[in-house]
């Protein structure tokens, strides 16, 4: 029953409507309760004839009123829905889903809409056909089976075009709901066709490496994408490891996105995504012949002895840093497939071997020396004269040369030239407009000292001096190293086709749907070496590393972008947008308002009876106290500002967080006001007061550490409390976490505490570790000996790793993280006496909790300080005569 | 525990009432019968221990009378007088049934309350000048002095309070009272009791508070009326406002038949509303007793 956008699901339930006249007709007769009066001169009343007493019945408004509630409660009943479009199907439905890997990011959006639709069926008891991609029936099934089929359809993790084989001679309403995007231009006519908004997806290109860092392509198959997106870099364990932006001019289908990375970082990135977008089609798996390149240098197997003689010691060192670098001979390095081999004068060869591997895409770097100077050999960029040039030396004029600036069109454009780096010796290039423009580099003479030339589709470079000091000092320059580093790039990565191996390539992990990788379900067959190159994402090959021995290789979701189009709309077609139909049930709506309604109620009878003019003389009192609520904390929260700050400025006071729980809050400030006096009395420490501080109040910075305790309830912080805590931290403060659940830590099993988790997420919290033995929270004031007890004794302590080495911070470090309930061990004061029983882990553990106190106090306020000598004599004694160590009875000495 | 808070805020505010009057001496009356000897004199002669006067002999004075030493000094013969002095006895009596533990409002005392406030204050003001109290139907004798101001004080609050056939017990001749009640009872039951005592002899001072409601009856709307204490006797009044200048009338009728019957037996009537001071009371209770009016 529907009518003006109002459906009624349980339309007999307006029949309670009818019960309205003797809702009526009750109220009539049942006026409101008399006011009960207790009066003692009752009998001197009795006989005094009072007016006959009238009908007193409901008044006529609130007999109105209450008419209206009823009706309320019976249209409530009736489940009203109201659509804002009116309802459409007539005809049985059909959904066709796209289940292919571009829904993954408007899934939701579709499923809503297919359960929109089928259940606007199943009120109008119809049957519905669900087509996907992977279900067979497509017959009418009941709406109720469609629903449960649709809570368990998931998007594939490949491209498929829409179903489109059904049966179109039977009369139904056809709903298409698509991704906006698909393979292949196949107009959908004659139907509904959903589209999302915005299309999300973008699509990944290629990947070029830079001497900064790479560059990757980013497509945007249509018009309706967004304009700017940011494209993150992950490690191989899920990390962000750098993020760039890239922006999509007016009509243009490529971006690119530009990483600047230094050559470590980039060897680690792994995949690259678009941020926010929960699809495998916007991923890019980086496989081998992404990264560190493998390089290969050439060495005699002998020289050992000596490293610093040996030429290719220089090269190696140089490349370390930035690639893979493996030392063997020819014929043991041309197996590893390395994409560069540095090639030393006393190494050098020209064999077939080493040709073909040129040719087929290798880097060959080569160094001159006395035997090339000798006899030039066949693989070389540029004809030698035989014999070599000395310049400067004991028997010549010149002066030894310096490198000229490299020329715009070198690779190594751009990178300045020392002027203590000279070459006193070189191996001579024949002149020639050849020679030119295959020079990278010059002497300031103009003689070519780096020359490289192509061979097949490698590429030889010549450096004409030696790998080693011999005859420049450039192998010692830092421009040596920049010079190898610029020549890495060209190496393309490691080749994935290694010619040794043709083994099957088998899936390692997979790429879900929603571009998470997961462990690929089993039964999946291998991929044939020979394939892999024509092998696009299906439903037996899904995209994702591929593994063969130690390579490992990606394959994606799509090997050609410029494939993928926008779904357009034939002739017939209704194009509609996810998300405009939306149903909304009114019951919970109109029960609220009818038990609103019954609340006035209550008063408005009170009123109809004469007794609301009981509270009237509070009236006042109640305005004053609203007032109150509302107006006075802000007022006194400034107030207690400040004056907390000028209380903190003027003396040294211990702070607690508050938490808003007033049991642990008041348990906090005990033990702050307990650990007051316990400095008072022992050290030179002498707190003023103790002050209750909420994250975000202003100058945490005077208060020398902040003890937290945080339950597993304490929400997640504010942001300004989180810029507040952080500022805090970086000024050198200190704030103590305390779990107080180590008596229940063992039942989290290693789970993070959820607390803690919420509380630090977006604080800098530095690189921790448990307390080492030496830590100066050990020996601030009293030798605690690795114990840190609280109401437990036996809970881990966490503090900065190394924190000595953290220089601007003075050695402390800005948190300490605990389980052990300390606020109860600390909880002693001279007028009320412990306030909290201790578990007795060990003897003694009031007074150690409370030395550990101190420790903390001293700690944060004196800092490194107490790391030096002071306990240099105690410690040299113990250390002379070693003590039996008793568990628990530990003793200390100041 | 709240019983002796009740207790001690009835005493602090009977004290504090009291502060600023003088001991309150009972006008005695003149009879031959004293009821009790006491310490304060009377300023005529009679049976005392402080010399009083030497008059001259009457043939109707005994010889034993004669003061020889001093008839000695001259030729005429002297009786030595001494001065009378006597202690009255004040019997007090608040009516607590529970009609009287009743206040319309919230900020006004209920008139049980009020009752013991000025009965203590009597009481106090009375003790201080010696004079001997007791509570009817809840001390046998009268006592006097500090303890026994402090009994029965304690008395007043812990004891049982009895109803009205207290009144009727055995009670000295001469002694004064101080009965304070709200009289809405019948009229002929507090005629026989006060026609009673003053058969005794006795007379002494009518105290009737009132709250200001069942003065006012300031009700309106339907009323379902309660009888104090619970029980039958309820009954619903339609129109509440229609009622009260009828009530009005009674009770003024009432109250004056109730002061005229007072008043014909000798007893001094005084009427007090609880919204009004409680010194107001207590200062008519004080003339009243000292013999003022």
């Amino acid at each position: 029953m529907s009518f003006a956008g109002l459906t009624f699901l349980a339309p007999l339930a307006l029949l309670g409507l009818m019960t309205l006249p003797l809702v009526w007709w009750l109220l009539r007769v049942s006026p409101p309760r008399p006011r009960q009066q207790v009066f003692p001169p009752l009998e001197i009343l009795r006989g005094v004839q009072a007016e006959e007493e009238t009908p007193a019945g409901t008044p006529l408004w609130l007999l109105l009123f209450r008419l209206a509630l009823v009706a309320l409660v019976a249209v409530a009943l009736a489940k009203p829905i109201l659509q804002s479009v009116a309802g459409e199907t007539k005809q049985r439905p059909t959904l066709v889903i796209d289940q292919s890997v571009f829904a993954a990011p408007h899934w939701n959006d579709m499923i809503d809409a297919a359960e929109d639709i089928t259940k606007q069926a199943q009120r109008d008891n119809l049957d519905v056909r669900l087509i996907t991609a992977d279900d067979e029936t497509t017959a009418f099934r009941p709406a109720a089976d469609v629903l449960e089929r649709l809570k368990s359809l998931q998007p594939l993790n490949y491209p498929v075009a829409l179903p489109q084989d059904f049966d179109t001679s039977v009369a139904s309403d056809i709903y298409v709901l698509s991704a906006g995007l698909a393979l292949a231009e196949t107009p959908i006519e004659d139907a509904d066709l959903f589209v999302p908004e915005v299309i999300t997806t973008l699509l990944p290109g290629e990947v070029r490496e830079t001497p900064q860092g790479f560059d990757a392509d980013w497509y945007r198959p249509s018009a309706r994408g967004p304009a700017s997106a940011s494209i993150d870099a992950l490690g191989a364990n899920g990390a962000v490891i750098a993020s760039s932006e890239i922006t999509f001019s007016l009509g243009a289908e490529l971006a690119t996105a530009r990483f600047a990375l230094p050559a470590q970082l980039r060897s680690r990135v792994a995949r690259l995504r678009v941020a926010g977008v929960r699809a495998a089609a916007s991923v890019k798996l980086l496989d081998d012949s992404f990264g560190r390149p493998l390089v290969a240098v050439l060495r005699a197997s002998a020289d050992t002895a000596s490293p610093l003689l040996s030429e290719p010691f220089y090269a190696q060192q140089a490349l370390a840093p930035f690639a893979d670098v493996f030392e063997g001979d020819e014929a043991a390095l041309l197996a590893l497939q390395p994409s560069l081999i540095v090639m030393p004068d006393a190494q050098r060869s020209d064999s077939d071997a080493i040709r073909a591997w040129v040719e087929a895409g290798g880097i060959l770097v080569r160094f001159a020396g006395p035997r090339l100077a000798e006899r030039p050999d066949s693989l070389l960029p540029v004809a030698l004269r035989s014999g070599g040039r000395a310049i400067g030396g004991a028997l010549a004029w010149e002066e030894p040369q310096r490198l000229a600036p490299f020329a715009a069109d070198s690779p190594f454009s751009g990178l300045a030239v020392p002027d203590d780096v000279t070459v006193s010796k070189q191996v001579m290039a024949e002149p020639g407009i050849e020679t030119d423009t295959r020079s990278w580099a010059r002497l300031e003479d103009g003689s070519p000292i780096v020359t490289s030339a192509p061979i097949g589709s490698g590429r030889v470079i010549l450096f004409h001096v030696t790998a080693g000091p011999d005859w420049s000092n450039l192998a010692l320059s830092g421009l040596y190293v920049d010079m190898l580093r610029r020549i890495l790039p060209l190496a393309k990565g490691r080749p994935a086709t290694p010619s040794e191996s043709a083994a099957d390539w088998r899936l390692d992990r997979e790429l879900d749907a929603f571009g998470r990788l997961r462990t690929p379900t089993p039964g999946l067959s291998a991929l044939a070496d020979t394939a892999f190159a024509d092998t696009s994402a299906a439903a037996d090959t899904p995209a994702g590393y591929y593994r063969q021995g130690t390579r490992q290789r990606a394959l994606p979701v799509l090997r050609d972008p410029s494939e993928v189009v926008e779904v357009t709309a034939g002739s017939g077609a209704n194009i509609r947008n996810y998300g405009e139909t939306s149903e909304a049930s009114l019951t919970g709506k109109l029960l609220g308002f009818a038990l609103a309604a019954l609340a006035l109620d209550a008063l408005l009878a009170l009123f109809a009876s004469g007794r609301l003019a009981y509270l009237r003389p509070n009236r006042t009192v109640i305005a004053l106290m609203l007032a109150g609520l509302f107006v006075l904390p802000l007022a006194a929260q400034a107030q207690d500002d400040d004056t907390r700050l000028l209380e903190a400025a003027t003396g040294l006071h211990l702070a607690f967080i508050e938490t808003g729980d007033t049991r642990r809050d008041s348990l906090s400030r005990t033990a702050m006001e307990g650990l007051s006096e316990q400095l008072n009395a022992r050290t030179t420490i002498e707190p003023a007061g103790v002050h209750g501080v909420a994250p975000d109040a202003p100058g945490l910075e005077m208060y020398p550490f902040l003890y937290w305790s945080v339950r597993r309830d304490t929400p997640e912080l504010t942001p300004a409390a989180r810029v507040r805590l952080n500022a805090y931290m970086a000024a050198g403060g200190t704030i103590v976490f305390d779990t107080g659940d180590e008596g229940d830590r063992a039942l989290r099993a290693g789970a993070p505490h959820p607390g803690l988790q919420r509380v630090t997420e977006g604080l800098d919290i530095p690189r921790l570790a448990e307390v080492p033995d030496d830590h100066v929270l050990n020996k601030s004031f009293y030798l605690t000996r690795g114990i840190f007890p609280g109401r437990w004794a036996n809970g881990p302590v966490y503090v900065q790793a190394n924190s000595a080495a953290s220089g601007g911070r003075d050695g402390v470090s800005p948190v300490i993280i605990g389980s052990n309930d300390w606020a109860a061990g600390w909880a002693v004061t001279n007028e009320d006496g412990a306030i909290v029983d201790l578990e007795r882990d060990i003897s003694r553990q009031r007074e150690l909790s409370i030395r550990f106190g101190v420790n903390v106090a001293m700690y944060a306020l004196s800092g490194n300080y107490k790391a030096d000598q002071v306990h240099a004599a105690a410690l040299v004694e113990r250390l002379g005569s070693p003590e039996p160590q008793i568990p628990g009875a530990v003793r200390e000495r100041r | 525990m709240a019983l002796f808070a009740k207790t001690k805020t009835i005493r602090q505010r009977a004290l504090a009432l009291t502060q600023g009057y003088p001991a309150l001496l009972a006008e005695a009356e003149r009879v031959a019968a004293v009821v009790a000897a006491g310490v304060h004199g009377r300023r005529r002669a009679g049976a005392g221990e402080t010399f009083w006067q030497y008059r001259n002999y009457q043939t109707t004075d005994a010889a034993t009378q004669i003061d020889w030493r001093r008839s000695a000094r001259g030729d005429q013969v002297f009786v030595r007088d001494n001065e009378w002095e006597a202690a009255n006895s004040i019997y007090l009596w608040t009516d607590v049934r529970p009609g009287m533990a009743w206040g319309s409002a919230r900020d006004l005392p209920t008139k049980a309350d009020r009752g013991r406030v000025l009965s203590l204050a009597t009481a106090n003001l009375l003790m201080k000048a010696g004079e001997r109290c007791a509570l009817a139907g809840l001390q046998d004798r009268a006592r006097s002095g500090r303890v026994g101001y402090e009994r029965l004080a304690e008395r007043m609050m812990t004891g049982t309070a009895p109803g009205p056939e207290a009144l009727e017990a055995n009670i000295p001749a001469h002694s004064k009272f101080l009965i304070v009640s709200d009289f809405y009872e019948n009229l002929s039951a507090w005629q026989e009791r006060l026609a009673q005592l003053s058969g005794r002899p006795t007379s002494g001072v009518i105290l009737q508070i009132a709250d200001p409601a069942e003065e006012d009856f300031p009700f309106t709307g339907r009323l379902d009326l309660r009888r104090p204490g619970g029980g039958q006797g309820g009954f619903l009044l339609g129109r509440a406002e229609t009622a009260q200048e009828a009530y009005k009338a009674k009770l003024a009728a009432h109250h004056d038949a109730m002061a005229q019957t007072a008043r014909r037996l000798g007893w001094t009537f005084i009427r007090h509303r609880t919204d009004t001071p409680a010194t107001q009371a207590l200062n008519a209770i004080y003339q009243a007793l000292a013999g003022e009016i």
